[in-house]
C-alpha cells in the first residue's frame, strides 16, 4: 500500500476518513459479534438437552416398535400400517435474527396417529407411536434450532472475519500508511525548510 | 348374523373346561405330543434372552429343530420362521380330522387379508398381490374377487363381515372403524363357529382369547385417554360394561373389579408393570402365559382335537418367541425387556 | 314241554358271545393303542420296542374270550364226533351266565386299556424312563379286572358236571 500511495496531503485528509470509518465499523461489528454469539449460546444451550431428549425418545420409540413388530404376526404388522390415518404437513417462513434469516418450521398434524384395531396388533406399538407423535413437536423445534443455530454460526464467523481483518489489518494498514504519509510530508516540509535556509544563506553570503 | 349363547355367569376357577377325550385324534395327539418334546424349553429361550450377543443367542439354538437358521442374518431368520409357521400350520391341517376346525383357526388370515384389502379398497388404493396364502380362500381368488368387486364367491361369513366393516367405515370415514368391525366379526364368527362344532375347548379358548383382548383394549385405550370406546370383540366371559366402566376408574381400582375373575392375577400384574414402566409387555406376556397355561391344559388331555390346536398355537407362539428374542438381541436390546416380554 | 336242543343253543350262544365281544373290545382297544403308536413313531421311530409291548396288552382280553368260548365248545363235544352232549335248559342258561364275566369286562377293559395304552405311549415319548414303570404297570392294572372275569367264568363252567354228561352220553351214543 505504501508503494503505490501518493504522499500528498488529499490523500492523507481521506485516509484519517477511512480510518475513523474503520473503527466505527470494527466497533458495530465487533458489537453485532457479541449479539450473534450470545443468540448462539442461548440457542446452544436449549440444543444441547433438546437434542438429547430428541434422541432418547426416537430411540426409545423404535426399541418399542421393534418388540412390537416382533411379536406380531408380519402380516398383521402389514394390515396395520400400511395405511396412516395421521396428515401431516410443515410449512416454512423466515424470519430474522440479528438480520440473519432463519426458518421456522410450524406443523399441523391432523387425525390420530393409532391407525388400527386393537385384536391383532400390539399394545407397545400404541406407546411406540404416542412417543413419536411427541417426539415429533421436539424433533421439529429441533430441527429449527439447529438450522438457526447453523446459520448463526455461519454469520457469526463471517462477522468475526470482518472483526479481525478491520482490527489487526486494514486499521493497521490505513494508519502506517498515514504514519508513512505524514512522515513523507514531514520530510518534504523539512527539505524544503533546509533548501529555503540554503537559499537565505546563499543570498546573505 | 349369527349370536353366541351368552354364559355371563363365570362357572370355571381358571382356565374354561377343556371339553371331552375324542378317540379319532388318537394318532394325531400322539405325534404332536412326541412333536411337543422337541419344542424348546423354558430355559433355553431364557438361556438365549439373557446370551451377550445375538450371534451367541443363535448358537443355543444348533440342538433344536431351528439349527438351520445358524449364519444368516435377521431377514433370512424372518423368513425362515414364516416358513417354520407354514410348515406347522399345513401339518395341523394334515393331522386335524374335523374340516370345521381346521377352517376355524385358518380363518384368522382370511381375516387378515380381508382387512387389508378392505383398507386398500376403502382409501383407494391398488389392491396389491400380497395377500396370505394361508387362508380358506386362496390369495390369487381374494384378489380376483376384490378386483372385480364381486364378493359371492367368498363364504358368508366373510360377505357378513365386508358389510358391517363398510358400513361402519362410512359413517365417519374412519379407517379403524374396519379393523374394529372386522375384529367383532372375527370373534363372532369363531365363537358361533366353535359353539355350532361342538368343541368345548375350541369354545373356551376363544372366549378367553375375547376377554384377553378387550383386557388389553380397555388399558390401551385408558392408556393413550381415548374419547370414544370402541374396539372391543363380542363374546368374551367378561361383560363390554364392565371393561367400558373400567376405563373411567383408576389403575387401582382396575384391579379390583377384576378379583372376581379368573383374570385378576394377569391384570394386577400388567397394571403395575404398565403404572411403573409405561409398556404393555407385561400385560401381553402375562395373556400369553395364560392362553399358554389352558393351552397346555389341553395338551393333557389324552386324545382329541385339543392336544392338536394346543400344538399348533404353541408352536406358533414359540416361534415368536425366537423372533422376537433374536431380533432383540440383534438391535442390542436390554436383557430385561426380553425377560419381561418372555416371562419368568 | 320238549325243550331238547335249547340248552345246547343257550351254551353255544354263551360262548359266542365270550369270544365276540372280548375279541372286539381288544379290536378296539388295539386299534386306539396302535394309532397312538403310529403317530409317535412318525416322529420317534426308536420307540417301537416299548410301544409294541403297549400296543398288544389289549389284545390278551380276545385270548381270554377265545379261552372261554373253546372250553364251553369242547366240553359240549363239538371237537370230538364220537358223542354229543344234550344240556337241559336250565344248564345251558347256566353255562350262558358263565360265559358272561368274561364277555363283558373283556369287552370294557379292553377298550379301556386301549386308551391307558395310548396315554402310556404319548407319555412315554415324552418321558421314556417312565415307559415300563407307568405305562406298563396301569395297563395291567387294567388287565387284572379281565383276569379276574375269566377266572370266574371258569369256575363258573364247572357248574355242571360235565364228566358225568359226557359219559351219558357216550352211554347213549353207543
Amino acid at each position: 500500500m505504501q508503494n503505490n500511495v501518493n504522499a500528498t496531503r488529499m490523500e492523507l485528509l481521506g485516509l484519517r476518513k477511512r480510518v475513523v470509518l474503520a473503527g466505527r465499523g470494527h466497533h458495530l461489528l465487533s458489537e453485532k459479534r457479541d449479539e450473534i454469539s450470545r443468540q448462539l449460546i442461548k440457542i446452544a444451550r436449549d440444543i444441547g438437552p433438546l437434542r438429547k431428549m430428541v434422541e432418547a425418545e426416537l430411540l426409545e420409540t423404535s426399541r418399542r416398535f421393534m418388540l412390537a413388530r416382533a411379536t406380531m404376526e408380519p402380516e398383521d404388522t402389514k394390515a396395520a400400517l400400511e395405511i396412516a390415518t395421521k396428515k401431516f404437513s410443515l410449512a416454512i417462513k423466515f424470519t430474522s435474527i440479528m438480520s440473519v434469516k432463519v426458518p421456522q418450521l410450524s406443523k399441523e398434524m391432523d387425525g390420530d396417529i393409532i391407525c388400527y384395531g386393537f385384536a391383532t396388533t400390539s399394545g407397545e406399538m400404541d406407546v411406540a407411536l404416542l412417543a413419536l407423535e411427541r417426539a415429533f413437536d421436539n424433533l421439529i423445534e429441533l430441527a429449527e434450532k439447529e438450522k438457526q443455530a447453523h446459520l448463526l454460526a455461519t454469520e457469526l464467523q463471517m462477522t468475526r472475519r470482518r472483526v479481525n481483518v478491520l482490527e489487526h489489518v486494514v486499521i493497521p494498514e490505513l494508519q502506517e500508511t498515514i504514519k508513512f504519509i505524514f512522515s513523507k510530508l514531514a520530510e518534504a516540509e523539512r527539505d524544503n525548510t533546509s533548501r529555503l535556509m540554503k537559499i537565505a544563506d546563499m543570498i546573505r553570503a | 348374523m349369527t349370536t353366541i349363547a351368552e354364559k355371563s355367569v363365570l362357572d370355571f376357577c381358571l382356565y374354561p373346561p377343556v371339553g371331552e377325550e375324542d378317540w379319532r385324534y388318537a394318532f394325531a395327539s400322539a405325534q404332536v405330543k412326541s412333536l411337543e418334546t422337541f419344542m424348546l424349553s423354558k430355559a433355553v429361550l431364557q438361556d438365549m434372552a439373557s446370551a451377550s450377543s445375538f450371534e451367541e443367542a443363535l448358537d443355543l439354538l444348533s440342538a433344536s429343530e431351528y439349527s438351520s437358521l445358524q449364519g444368516k442374518n435377521l431377514e433370512q431368520i424372518n423368513e425362515a420362521l414364516l416358513e417354520k409357521r407354514k410348515q406347522v400350520r399345513s401339518l395341523f391341517l394334515d393331522l386335524a380330522v374335523d374340516d370345521g376346525i381346521a377352517e376355524l383357526l385358518e380363518a384368522r388370515s382370511d381375516f387378515a387379508n380381508l382387512r387389508l384389502a378392505l383398507r386398500r379398497k376403502l382409501t383407494e388404493n391398488p389392491i396389491g398381490v400380497d395377500y396370505s396364502e394361508d387362508g380358506f380362500v386362496k390369495a390369487l381368488e381374494f384378489e380376483n374377487v376384490f378386483e372385480q368387486e364381486n364378493y359371492s364367491p367368498l363364504p358368508i361369513y366373510m360377505r357378513e363381515a365386508i358389510e358391517a366393516a363398510v358400513l361402519a367405515y362410512y359413517q365417519n370415514k374412519d379407517i379403524r372403524q374396519i379393523d374394529y368391525a372386522i375384529d367383532a366379526e372375527h370373534f363372532r364368527y369363531i365363537i358361533a363357529k366353535a359353539i355350532a362344532l361342538k368343541d368345548d375347548f375350541l369354545v373356551g379358548l376363544f372366549r378367553m382369547r375375547a376377554d384377553l383382548t378387550n383386557i388389553r383394549t380397555m388399558l390401551r385405550l385408558k392408556y393413550r385417554e381415548a374419547q370414544e370406546l370402541c374396539g372391543f370383540v363380542p363374546g368374551g366371559y367378561v361383560d363390554e360394561s364392565v371393561l367400558k366402566h373400567c376405563i373411567n376408574l383408576d389403575y387401582d381400582s382396575i384391579r379390583a373389579m377384576f378379583f372376581s375373575t379368573p383374570y385378576y392375577e394377569l391384570v394386577e400384574a400388567g397394571v403395575n408393570y404398565l403404572v411403573s414402566d409405561k409398556s404393555f409387555l407385561k400385560i401381553e406376556q402375562q395373556c400369553d402365559e395364560h392362553i399358554g397355561g389352558y393351552l397346555s391344559e389341553g395338551m393333557m388331555v389324552t386324545a382329541g382335537s385339543q392336544p392338536v390346536i394346543a400344538y399348533l398355537l404353541l408352536k406358533e407362539s414359540e416361534i415368536r418367541k425366537v423372533r422376537l428374542i433374536l431380533t432383540a438381541k440383534k438391535n442390542l436390546l436390554d436383557t430385561k425387556l426380553i425377560l419381561d416380554r418372555l416371562g419368568e | 314241554m320238549e325243550l331238547l336242543g335249547l340248552g345246547n343253543a343257550f351254551a353255544l350262544i354263551g360262548g359266542a358271545m365270550a369270544v365276540f365281544l372280548a375279541g372286539a373290545g381288544s379290536a378296539i382297544g388295539i386299534g386306539i393303542a396302535g394309532r397312538s403308536a403310529a403317530g409317535v413313531l412318525t416322529e420317534k421311530p426308536e420307540r417301537y420296542g416299548i410301544n409294541f409291548i403297549m400296543v398288544v396288552l389289549p389284545g390278551t382280553q380276545g385270548f381270554y374270550g377265545f379261552l372261554g368260548g373253546f372250553l364251553v365248545v369242547q366240553n359240549l363235544g363239538l371237537l370230538d364226533p364220537s358223542y354229543s352232549i344234550t344240556l337241559s335248559w336250565q344248564q345251558g342258561l347256566m353255562i350262558f351266565a358263565a360265559c358272561l364275566p368274561i364277555a363283558f369286562t373283556g369287552l370294557v377293559s379292553a377298550i379301556h386299556q386301549g386308551k391307558v395304552c395310548a396315554g402310556g405311549i404319548m407319555m412315554a415319548a415324552k418321558r421314556p424312563e417312565m415307559a415300563f414303570k407307568a405305562g406298563v404297570v396301569y395297563a395291567v392294572m387294567v388287565e387284572v379286572y379281565a383276569i379276574l372275569g375269566l377266572l370266574v367264568t371258569l369256575f363258573m363252567l364247572n357248574s355242571v358236571d360235565w364228566a358225568a354228561l359226557k359219559e351219558a352220553a357216550i352211554a347213549v351214543g353207543n
